[in-house]
């Protein structure tokens, strides 16, 4: 199974964007998406926004679950409350791993903010966040 | 001919010179969501389920359509039977009368010839076309399109939009052109007879012409008594003495034969330029086959008819659609409505029944079923109630009369259910499912989830896994989805039309050429999917953009934050769909190949700028947007 994540700014910029693979069922880390996937995944993310846009008014929650759904991939979608949207495609639902996964991202992402020489809305550089948010990966996921 | 332009004959156009600038106003208004595209749909799928009119012509009477340089006299009618304005005077299943602006007859072959044709081709389990035709067809039209696309300058942005366009017009064209003559499907059975003969023939011709049609073998299901057979007599307007003699025919062939005969004096003898004549637009409905003979064995490509004769013909259609084929058609309604209908609706036929039902021995029961269906052949016989039923229903939706068919396809349904006359039984919900869409102009969600949804699942489900019927599928799904964006609310009904169109895809229900035609079609629905206060929204920031752009008042602003975020759509935020219509634009774009078809693909991501334009995704050096665009263009360049 493989996960793309994007982090998308105000402006439908993408801030960080990542492709995992599971570590469950002897998994072992790489994406596998094919190549026809591989470069469509950000556009796909793209489209979700307007879904994302749509159903986050009507929900308390930062985390919306599964927003969209596009040929057997589903995109989920969690909300910052400074509308920093995270988005992740993948295969088989499972909310409860993503919510989780989700919220360890926003304290990570909460922590890049607290950087002074950070601008919202910046591309995220750090190997430092990569390389956490990789290992959140491992762990949900 | 007459004004109307269509966008099917969008190349004839071009290469005849004719003026298209009706047709590009209709694109040129900014409007947002802009869902005319579905409308001219609707128009075509309404005249594609027109009655059909069998054309049998005598041979003299084919020496004049030669003589016209045409190749027969059924070429000559065609493009007539697309559109004809009149006001036509039609009274519904109440007897209230309504006026309709327009009518169209499709004009075929005579029946034995179709049948024969038909039964030699695919045997007996037609389908609608041939997909290599389609496809060929399609592959050619392409590439026909791309020959004028160059020829645009880079300021024909309509031209080439509307060139754009007539691609998934065209497709959709072909497919409800069909006129494959099914038992099930009696929309595609003839209604009327027309018989062309001559001024010069004999009467004892015009017997003979009408003895052996009705002496002709029919397929079981099919009646020559519901078919009215109409005498039509060729004259020359020149010559008095011929006249003269046609009237007298008429009147002879009214009172020996019972059968009504118009008269048609055209213009035989002016074959020089001095009389002022009209190029024929192409037919717009005709077979995918069809078609293909025409383009390529073409010998007289651009026939034209002085303009005498061409409002002779529309005057001759024009009485006999109002005196003659709707008067007949509305009576056999009224018949069989007395016949099949009401007997079922009284309460002592449906104390019938029940008793039928409950107190009938098993044997009995056993033999209902099997009692008028064929099981074997999968047909019913002509004067068998369910054949009756669903004729009706196709009649009254003919014309249009969308409420009264519905309730008769439904009652329909429930025969064919019980017999599981599967052919007829996917036939009758898809015919439920349009009129109710044909009729409404706005729908409610319970109507569409309770009913409409479950009458096209069930229509599908059967064409595809219990009939093999993959082209009506395909037809059926189209035509539904161009009706549901033709709903006064796009933004709850799109969706459904998105989600139909997608699983026509996923079924593979198309080659090649259509998957690329249908993913452009779903960039659409999704670019008219837009909610009722976002259009009005972006509509006043249209206007407003326009007059702010002309007085440019510029103010001064001593501070701006650089930091300050800015958000563009607040107002429409989540409201429209153009993120998604631009993916599938892309996808098609992808699907287009770039080394035959660089313009299409082209043209695709044209569509997509208003969105992927500055963004990051859209600007990333090799990505697939940049990758698309790069290797077309380098095509184009060489």
């Amino acid at each position: 199974m493989s996960y793309y994540l994007a982090l998308i700014g105000t402006t439908d910029n993408p801030i960080y964007e990542a492709e995992m693979g599971t570590y469950r069922q002897g998994g072992d880390g790489v994406p596998k998406f094919s190549a026809e996937m591989k470069e469509l995944n950000p556009f796909i993310v793209h489209a979700a926004i307007d879904i994302v846009e749509d159903v986050q008014w009507r929900s308390n929650s930062l985390y919306l679950k599964a927003v969209d759904e596009f040929y057997g991939y589903y995109i989920s979608a969690f909300v910052t409350p400074g509308n920093i949207k995270f988005l992740l495609l993948h295969e088989t639902k499972n909310d409860e791993s993503i919510r989780q996964f989700f919220n360890d991202v926003n304290d990570l992402y909460v922590k890049t903010v607290l950087n002074p020489f950070y601008n919202v809305n910046d591309p995220i550089t750090s190997a430092v966040f990569d390389l956490k948010v990789k290992q959140l990966g491992k762990k949900y996921l | 001919m007459d004004s109307n332009l269509s966008i099917n004959n969008v190349l004839f156009y071009r290469s005849t010179g004719r003026d298209v600038t009706p047709l590009l106003q209709t694109l040129s208004c900014g409007e947002v969501g802009d869902k005319r595209s579905s409308e001219e749909c609707k128009k075509l799928i309404v005249s594609a389920m027109s009655p059909q009119v069998c054309v049998y012509a005598s041979e003299q009477a084919d020496q004049v359509a030669t003589k016209l340089q045409f190749h027969s006299l059924l070429q000559l009618l065609k493009p007539f039977g697309d559109r004809i304005e009149h006001k036509f005077q039609i009274k519904d299943s109440h007897f209230i009368s309504k006026t309709i602006d327009e009518f169209s007859l499709r004009f075929v072959p005579p029946l034995e010839h179709m049948l024969s044709v038909q039964q030699a081709e695919s045997g007996t389990k037609a389908q609608l076309f041939n997909y290599q035709s389609l496809e060929l067809l399609m592959t050619e039209y392409i590439q026909l399109v791309d020959l004028e696309l160059q020829k645009c300058g880079a300021e024909d942005k309509l031209m080439k939009r509307l060139l754009k366009k007539s691609i998934y017009v065209k497709f959709l064209t072909k497919l409800l052109a069909s006129s494959s003559i099914t038992s099930f499907e009696s929309i595609n059975q003839p209604v009327a007879s027309f018989f062309f003969i001559t001024g010069e023939e004999s009467y004892e011709q015009a017997r003979q012409m009408l003895i052996q049609y009705k002496s002709a073998k029919l397929p079981e299901y099919l009646s020559i008594d519901d078919i009215i057979p109409v005498f039509i007599i060729i004259t020359d307007q020149a010559n008095a003495d011929q006249q003269e003699k046609s009237a007298q025919h008429r009147e002879h062939i009214k009172k020996q034969l019972f059968v009504e005969a118009f008269v048609l004096s055209l213009d035989l003898n002016s074959n020089d330029d001095s009389v002022p004549s009209v190029v024929l637009n192409p037919p717009i409905l005709c077979t995918v086959d069809e078609e293909l003979q025409n383009t390529h064995l073409s010998s007289t490509p651009n026939p034209s008819l002085p303009t005498t004769n061409l409002t002779a013909i529309y005057q001759l259609l024009k009485d006999v659609i109002q005196k003659k084929l709707i008067p007949f058609m509305e009576k056999k309604i009224t018949t069989w409505d007395e016949q099949v209908i009401v007997p079922r609706k009284s309460i002592t036929g449906r104390l019938f029944n029940v008793s039928k039902k409950y107190f009938g021995s098993k044997r009995e029961t056993n033999n209902e079923l099997s009692e008028n269906y064929n099981s074997e052949l999968g047909i019913y016989r002509y004067n068998s109630t369910q054949t009756l039923t669903k004729k009706l229903a196709d009649w009254s939706f003919m014309l249009r009369d969308y409420r009264y068919s519905y309730t008769t396809y439904e009652l329909a349904k429930k025969d064919f259910l019980n017999d599981k006359a599967w052919t007829h039984l996917a036939s009758a919900s898809e015919m439920a499912a349009i009129s109710l869409l044909m009729g409404a102009a706005n729908i409610t969600s319970k109507l569409k989830n309770d009913t409409i949804d479950p009458l096209m699942d069930n229509s599908n489900y059967t064409y595809l896994a219990r009939c093999g019927l993959k082209t009506y599928a395909l037809r059926s799904i189209l035509v539904v989805s161009e009706l549901f964006c033709n709903l006064r609310d796009t933004w709850s009904n799109a969706p459904t039309a998105i989600k139909w169109v997608q699983k026509a895809l996923n079924d593979k229900l198309v080659t090649k050429t259509g998957k690329v035609v249908l993913l452009e079609r779903i960039g659409y629905y999704y670019s008219i999917c837009i909610s009722a206060q976002a259009k009005a929204i972006m509509t006043r920031k249209l206007i407003t953009e326009k007059s702010q752009d002309e007085m440019n008042d510029d103010e001064d602003v001593d501070f701006v934050n650089p930091l300050k975020l800015n958000i563009r759509n607040i107002a429409t935020m989540g409201n429209t769909r153009q993120r998604k219509s631009a993916l599938f634009k892309l996808i098609a774009a992808r699907n287009w190949d770039p080394v035959s078809e660089p313009l299409q693909v082209l043209m695709c991501l044209q569509d997509t700028k208003t969105v992927y334009q500055g963004t990051v995704i859209g600007e990333r050096e090799g990505g697939l947007l940049k990758r698309l665009q790069v290797a077309s263009e380098d095509k184009l360049s060489m």
